[in-house]
């Protein structure tokens, strides 16, 4: 198996709150070459926390996370992670940001500008290549973020609800980004969001999550062809499904939330 | 942007009216005042006009308690970029480091939050202590304060904002140094320039306090706590007028407009 995520905890403590967090419990998962999984979940159940561990920025407090068979030990350029924040660098240009990366994977000077402007133009951006983030538009910047990622040709491809602040129409063209580039590139890509759309568009796999603790609590495949029409009645069928899914995972946390 | 920049002027248009809404404000209040003292306590309460009256005695050549206004002004402004220079120097690769390691910052931080907690003033027994009378206390209280200011405002923002910037740059693979130079420095600029204006107006303001107590002799501070031996309250008005311009004058329009500079530079949006 490409990855696989076995019995994974992670609990949080801070000093402060004497009360640990278990963010995600005993969670097992394994994800096979080339595939496009979605992970779907409530707000703060976990979902940052489980994508945080496989990039290799946390550790899981129990459990393993292995990708090819190595267990991860911290982040790398061979897993990268499409942020829920910006995290273009503003003060560099676009295309500077998407050169950062590839200085270190010991391309000439010509190879990095070629491989550069290759994924800039992959995403669409050819022209925007020397404005800075801030001159762009909230779609455009997670467009930058994308081609950052891509052109260090990751064998993972994370994404932690890359769409969450953009409007529903860029939305809609910048899901058909993802998609194309999917298709083009096959990378094995995990994709977190609490949008039902976005994963019945995108997935090969859905994976609902329960209220925090993250635990798995419903899986889906998906065979149909994409790009997919998500009004057609096998679709509708299937969103009627998983929001029953999350609106249970979100009476659980309320539940919770609010003891006696 | 031109649109913006357009715009920016037909607000500030009005907004300037404002302004001088608000400074007329001020002085109703400050004439209203003085009557009121003048009437019920007895006492000759400096009135707008008369202080600017002794303002532009004291700007003509009178001398103010031996020296002319223009060298306590200078002084004053000296000893203030002198102490604001020395504690930026040292207070900021400080702050840098107690941002970038946690390590450092345990070890450090709890101390400069010590020195926070005292006022610039109280460090006078330590100032007179190391440096006697005159201007090395001042310099050195003015010192402190901004030197918690800005290790302070460095650390604790570069720590906060440079972590999302840091955690990218690791998993594009960047080496160490890479990410210090090229990723945490420039992500600490926002917070190293409000930490700079931070310390900017509490030295300022502790630099009046200084020169209160320090024995400096000359300097806006000085000149002002003399009017309580020389009654001459008036001109201590005229300084406190000079306290407020000048401050005014370095902190809301040269440093902010320096400020905006770098931010762009930076491709940084001012965050309050
Ligand atoms: N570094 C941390 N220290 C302490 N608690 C944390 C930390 N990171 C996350 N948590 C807690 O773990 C829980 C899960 O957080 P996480 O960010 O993984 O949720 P999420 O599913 O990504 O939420 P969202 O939908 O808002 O992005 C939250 O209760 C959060 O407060
Ligand atoms: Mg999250």
């Amino acid at each position: 198996m490409f990855l696989e995520v076995q019995n994974v905890t992670k609990v949080f403590r801070s000093s402060e709150n004497e009360k640990p967090i278990v963010a995600v419990k005993d969670l097992s998962l394994s994800v096979p070459r080339g595939e496009f999984l979605c992970i779907l979940g409530p707000i703060g159940c976990g979902k940052s926390t489980l994508l945080n561990m496989i990039a290799g920025f946390e550790r899981p407090t129990k459990g393993r996370i292995l990708l090819e068979g190595k267990p991860i030990t911290g982040p790398g350029p061979d897993r990268v992670m499409v942020f829920q924040e910006e995290t273009l660098f503003p003060w560099m240009t676009v295309l500077e940001n998407i050169r950062f990366g590839l200085r270190f994977k010991g391309l000439s000077e010509e190879e990095t500008e070629e491989e550069a402007r290759r994924y800039l133009s992959l995403v669409g951006l050819e022209k925007f290549g020397d404005f800075r983030p801030h001159e762009l538009s909230g779609g455009m910047k997670r467009k930058a973020e994308l081609a950052r990622a891509l052109a260090l040709n990751p064998k993972l491809l994370l994404m932690d609800e890359p769409l969450s602040s953009i409007d529903a129409i860029s939305k809609m063209s910048l899901l058909q980004e993802i998609l194309s580039i999917w298709e083009k590139s096959r990378k094995t890509i995990v994709y977190v969001t609490h949008n039902i759309d976005e994963a019945l568009f995108l997935a090969d796999r859905i994976i609902v999550l329960t209220a925090r603790p993250a635990q798995v609590k419903r899986e889906v495949v998906i065979h149909n062809p994409k790009p997919r029409d998500l009004l057609g009645s096998e679709m509708i069928d299937l969103k009627r499904q998983l929001i029953e899914e999350l609106a249970q995972s979100h009476a659980l946390e309320e539940h919770v939330l609010t003891p006696g | 942007m031109e649109v913006n920049l357009s715009s920016f002027r037909r607000i500030s248009l009005s907004r300037k009216t404002r302004l001088i809404a608000s400074l007329l404000i001020l002085f109703l209040a400050w004439e209203a005042i003085a009557v009121f003292v003048e009437v019920f306590r007895n006492v000759p309460f400096p009135t707008p006009l008369e202080t600017f009256t002794r303002l532009v005695d004291l700007i003509t050549g009178e001398p103010l308690y031996g020296i002319p206004i223009y060298k306590h002004l200078v002084d004053s402004v000296s000893r203030w970029i002198l102490g604001f220079g020395l504690a930026v120097a040292v207070g900021i690769p400080l702050g840098i480091l107690l941002g970038y390691s946690t390590a450092m910052w345990d070890l450090f931080m709890p101390i400069i939050y010590v020195i926070q907690t005292i006022p610039g003033p109280a460090w006078i027994a330590v100032a007179l202590m190391l440096f006697g009378l005159g201007n090395a206390p001042a310099v050195f209280m003015i010192f402190i304060v901004v030197f918690h200011a800005v290790v302070i405002t460095t650390a604790s923002g570069a720590r906060g904002i440079s972590r999302r910037y840091v955690n990218a740059a690791k998993m594009l693979g960047a080496d160490s140094a890479t990410i210090f130079f090229k990723v945490f420095l420039p992500a600490a600029t926002l917070p190293i320039v409000s930490g700079l204006r931070i310390g900017l107006g509490n030295g300022w303001r502790v630099m009046v306090a200084a020169e209160m107590i320090a024995g400096t002799a000359s300097g806006l501070g000085y000149s002002i706590i003399e009017s309580r031996w020389s009654l001459d309250f008036t001109s201590a008005f005229v300084c406190m007028l000079l306290v407020s311009a000048f401050g005014l004058l370095t902190q809301r329009v040269i440093f902010a407009k320096i400020e905006r500079r770098i931010m762009r530079r930076v491709g940084l949006m001012e965050v309050s």
